[in-house]
């Protein structure tokens, strides 16, 4: 029997072997990223003498630099690990094709086209629409940002200097500059810009949204124009993926000085940032124009002289205005469907069509409420785990999910793949379903429980109805009952919210690092909508926030997600997300780059190889 | 004739004051809180009271709902929109922005819905029972089956699998180039019409069957007029007075094509402006958009009972 698993399936949809490549090789490299967050330091032994504190901090310093060669010695096994994995895949064509890139390397000029959707708000703090990052990732840059496998890179700031488990150093980048546009005028960007810009994201304003996300730090502060000095009040491992996560863009106090919130959200004038592109113009759901910063700091970026999306909000149009050459990446910002890539491919070739997966951190779940019966009882919910058929369900997606456990793949080394989880009860096939089958019947015997009394199942119409439906006919493989009750977005939205179902299928939200499980399913957690409630979980996710040690951190998600899928099943996993950008074949130098969005794919390292009619500048 | 339109201008007033209401209150009724989904999206699950609490105030939801009304039907008639709760932009402005691209689009459906479907219906009354009449019957039920936004899906592959060609992109305004405008345009408009022609055409087949056995209309062939003198000038405009009433409902349905063709074909009108609103619970648009074609829509009734004067001089208003 052929090895089954995420990549070969990926293989199977005709993506290209350089994409296939750079996804395997995302798997590996992640390790090497949280490393780098691992720097941290146990020892909270007072200081004495001043003598002790220079043994200590000598000490720490030491620890940071073992912990910091660590990460590097991980760094380049995964490396090395990755590179021997692609090598069995695809080694020749990708070889071949990588030469060729690093012969003719980056090249300048042309204007890049993009579908896009135009949300008309462009405050990264207030990011409810999708359609905002068309024109703030272009615009605006990250302190630090998550490359390809979550791997924490350097942007305006270097790397941050890890002083204890809860002070950060970051050093702002001397050769970062801000649009030439009034009030900024190209001036010098500073660690008071990157405090600010935090900072801002926690300020009280009703319409921003990730004001709960640095409540644990006590302070950005700039200790001089170009250091930043980060302290938490509490030890919390992912606080440097949280700085460096898509939304994180920073925003400049004078902007907000001169022009105010209000028109930092929807001016298109009042965007100034320090990113690779600055704004030209903007005719509201029709296109925006940008052009390239002239004082860009990363050097020879970006490659494109300037960027126009066009907003296409209708499928049709989209593959047809790709195939007809007049955008260069088809569908809206990044994402994409096989089914699309298949039609522009049908139309164009298979050479001058490139898909690369982009996994990614959001996907379908059902959320199952715990204080509900009959799901009070885990066995209950242990039985519906087992009745469900994952590959039955991801069928549905015609390539846009996998298989997924409680943590995305995407987030290595904790996700689990397709393969490992196809090894488990629930989400095994053939003989050993039927097993799960008969397992999840003798569940349901043991509670007791009304088999034709459950609650029906709210669902996410339509996007999720013909996944209800899978799911219906599997419990009834098992003799349960249950009817399918229809909402419309804002209804599911406000179901989950206010806690308002039995058991709901709805969107699995997006994140970077494994403390998801803590603000899905920690009894004070955020998102965990279904009021789960087990002290042995929580105790587990709260010792995964307090370590910094990847190996150490790996064994505790591990324990959480072994034991959340046989005895506490409070969600029905069953998948994540995979995005394909596809992009005509010469564009050149793309990164994948997963994450929450799907939208910050690092565009400015990209090139035309030839500039096609239409894109010159 | 005077006292029946100023009669017909005074009820204006009345008639959209009722429709404000029913628009207020009829949005009201739609499922689903614009706050429980932003809560939803921005707080995800950590929203409490007090999160809520601040949202409906920004909103001004916080207030009772008549209070609400009164605030809303006194701006709008004081020429304040307001502005959307998704994208903060001026309504008004919005409107001035986008009015004219639907307006073209009504323009460019009207031009092809009249001649097409009055022409097609002459036609076939005229050579009743003969291959063409049959033809012509065959391609409007066809088209009254078709959902146009199937229809304009089509429009889009077709071309594109035969002759790699799609519409050009993005949109361009009348006056910066009129030529790529109207190729953009033109198709929209045609499959918003096509449907309504079908009608048109069909009633004014029947319409033109009635008429062209009236005694009249063989006295005329009998003076000697010519057929087409007969056809145009005294039958057509004895059959005019239904298909006035369904020209008049094209507005209705122009702008109900405008709503899919629009999105569809991303022209950044109207409709399309329509359904993102819709899409986002942006009320404040939704409500103002169905004030404003409501009220054009009575409007245009108003001119369509006014025509009927012009078709028939037995027709007199009292």
């Amino acid at each position: 029997m052929p090895e089954r698993n995420y990549w070969t399936r990926m293989g199977r949809g005709r993506m290209s072997r350089r994409g296939l490549l750079k996804a395997s090789a995302r798997a590996g490299v992640g390790a090497a990223g949280l490393a780098l967050v691992g720097c941290g330091d146990d020892d909270d032994d007072d200081a004495q003498s001043a003598a002790a504190e220079v043994q200590q901090q000598q000490q720490q310093d030491q620890q940071a630099a073992q912990v910091e060669q660590q990460a590097e010695q991980q760094a380049m096994q995964q490396e090395a690990q990755t590179q021997a994995a692609a090598e069995q895949q695809e080694q020749q064509q990708a070889a071949a094709q990588a030469q060729a890139q690093a012969a003719d390397g980056p090249k300048q000029g042309g204007t890049v086209r993009i579908s896009m959707s135009d949300g008309g708000i462009f405050d990264p703090a207030i990011a409810i629409h999708g359609g905002t990052y068309a024109g703030v990732h272009q615009i605006y840059d990250w302190v630090n940002y998550l490359d390809e496998g979550f791997v924490l890179t350097s942007a305006m700031a270097e790397l941050p200097e890890v002083i204890d488990e809860l002070n950060f150093v970051y050093t702002i980048k001397p050769n970062v500059y801000w649009h030439p546009k009034p009030p900024l005028d190209g001036r010098q960007f500073t660690a008071e810009d990157a405090a600010f810009g935090l900072e801002r994201f926690g300020f009280d304003n009703p319409e921003f949204v990730f004001k709960d996300r640095f409540s644990i730090v006590d302070k950005f502060e700039a200790t001089d124009k170009l250091t930043m000095h980060v302290q938490a009040g509490q030890v919390f491992s992912p606080i440097l993926t949280a700085i460096a996560e898509d939304n994180m863009l920073m925003v400049s106090r004078d902007a907000v000085d001169a022009f105010g919130d209000e028109r930092i959200s929807t001016d298109f004038e009042a965007q100034i940032g320090t990113g690779g592109m600055m704004g030209v113009s903007r005719e509201p759901e029709v296109e925006l124009v940008l052009a390239g910063h002239p004082n860009y700091y990363k050097e020879g970026q970006p490659c494109f002289d300037g960027y126009k999306g066009i907003a296409l909000p209708d499928a049709a149009l989209r593959v047809a205005a790709f195939v007809d050459g007049q955008i260069d990446f088809l569908d809206r910002q990044w994402t994409g469907s096989l089914v699309d890539l298949e039609a522009a491919r049908d139309e164009l070739g298979e050479d001058e069509v490139v898909g690369v997966p982009n996994p990614v951190t959001f996907g379908m779940a059902t959320h199952i409420h715990c204080e509900v019966e009959p799901y009070t009882d885990p066995r209950v919910r242990t039985a519906v785990h087992l009745a469900a058929d994952r590959e039955q369900l991801i069928a549905l997606s015609l390539g846009g999910l996998v298989i997924g456990g409680p943590i995305a793949v995407a987030i290595q080394p904790y996700g689990r793949t397709e393969d490992q989880l196809r090894q488990l009860p629930g989400y095994r096939s053939g003989d050993l379903r039927q097993e799960d089958l008969a397992e999840s019947r003798q569940l349901l015997d043991a509670a007791g429980v009304d088999l034709n009394g459950f609650p029906p199942l709210d669902i996410w119409a339509p996007s999720a109805t013909d996944y209800a439906v899978v799911l219906q006919q599997n419990l009834a493989e098992v003799g349960i009952n249950v009817g399918i009750n229809e909402l419309t977005t804002t209804d599911a939205l406000a179901a989950r919210q206010n806690r308002e179902f039995s058991m709901i299928m709805l969107g699995q939200q997006g994140a970077s690092d494994p403390d998801l499980l803590y603000n899905d399913l920690h009894t004070t957690g955020g998102q965990n909508y279904g009021n789960f409630s087990e002290p042995e979980f929580d105790a587990l996710v709260e010792k995964g926030r307090s370590v910094f040690e990847v190996e150490e951190r790996k064994a505790i998600y591990d324990e959480a997600q072994d034991r959340l899928l046989n005895e506490w099943n409070p969600r029905l996993y069953w998948s994540w997300s995979t995005v394909t950008v596809a992009m005509r074949s010469y564009l050149k130098g793309f990164r994948p780059t997963p994450g929450p969005t799907a939208s910050n794919a690092i565009l400015w390292g990209m090139w035309f190889d030839e500039i096609p009619e239409g894109a010159q500048s | 004739m005077r006292n029946y339109i100023f009669r017909r201008l005074m009820l204006l007033p009345i008639t959209v004051i009722l429709l404000s209401i029913f628009v207020f209150g009829l949005i009201r009724l739609v499922p689903g809180s614009v706050i429980d989904a932003r809560l939803a999206a921005g707080f995800p699950g950590t929203a409490n009271a007090d999160d809520r609490a601040k949202l409906e105030a920004h909103f001004g939801l916080d207030k009772p709902v008549h209070v609400q009304y009164v605030t809303w039907i006194g701006q709008v008639f004081g020429g304040d929109f307001g502005t959307s709760w998704l994208t903060k932009e001026d309504i008004l402005d919005n409107f001035r922005r986008r009015m004219p691209v639907t307006v073209e689009l009504l323009v460019l459906t009207l031009l092809i819905y009249i001649p097409l479907g009055i022409g097609t219906g002459v036609w076939s009354a005229v050579r009743q029972n003969r291959t063409d009449d049959y033809s012509i019957r065959f391609v409007t039920i066809l088209f009254l089956a078709i959902p146009n936004f199937w229809l304009a899906t089509l429009v889009i592959v077709v071309p594109l699998v035969l002759w790699g060609y799609a519409p050009p992109v993005p949109y361009v305004q009348l006056w910066e180039e009129p030529g790529t405008n109207l190729i953009q345009m033109i198709v929209p408009a045609a499959i918003a019409a096509l449907a309504g022609a079908a009608v048109l055409g069909r009633v004014a087949r029947s319409e033109m069957l009635e008429v062209l056995r009236q005694d009249y209309v063989r006295t005329a062939y009998a003076k000697g007029l010519t057929g087409y003198v007969v056809v145009l000038r005294h039958a057509l405009r004895n059959a005019m007075i239904p298909l006035i009433t369904l020209i008049g409902l094209v507005f209705a349905n122009g702008v109900a094509g405008a709503v899919i063709v629009e999105q569809i074909f991303a022209i950044p009108g109207m409709g399309r402006y329509l359904v993102q609103s819709l899409l986002n619970n942006d009320l404040p648009v939704v409500q103002v958009w169905m004030l404003i074609f409501g009220a054009a829509f009575i409007m245009v009734n108003l001119l369509v009972d006014l025509s009927y004067g012009m078709f028939d001089p037995r027709i007199r208003f009292q």
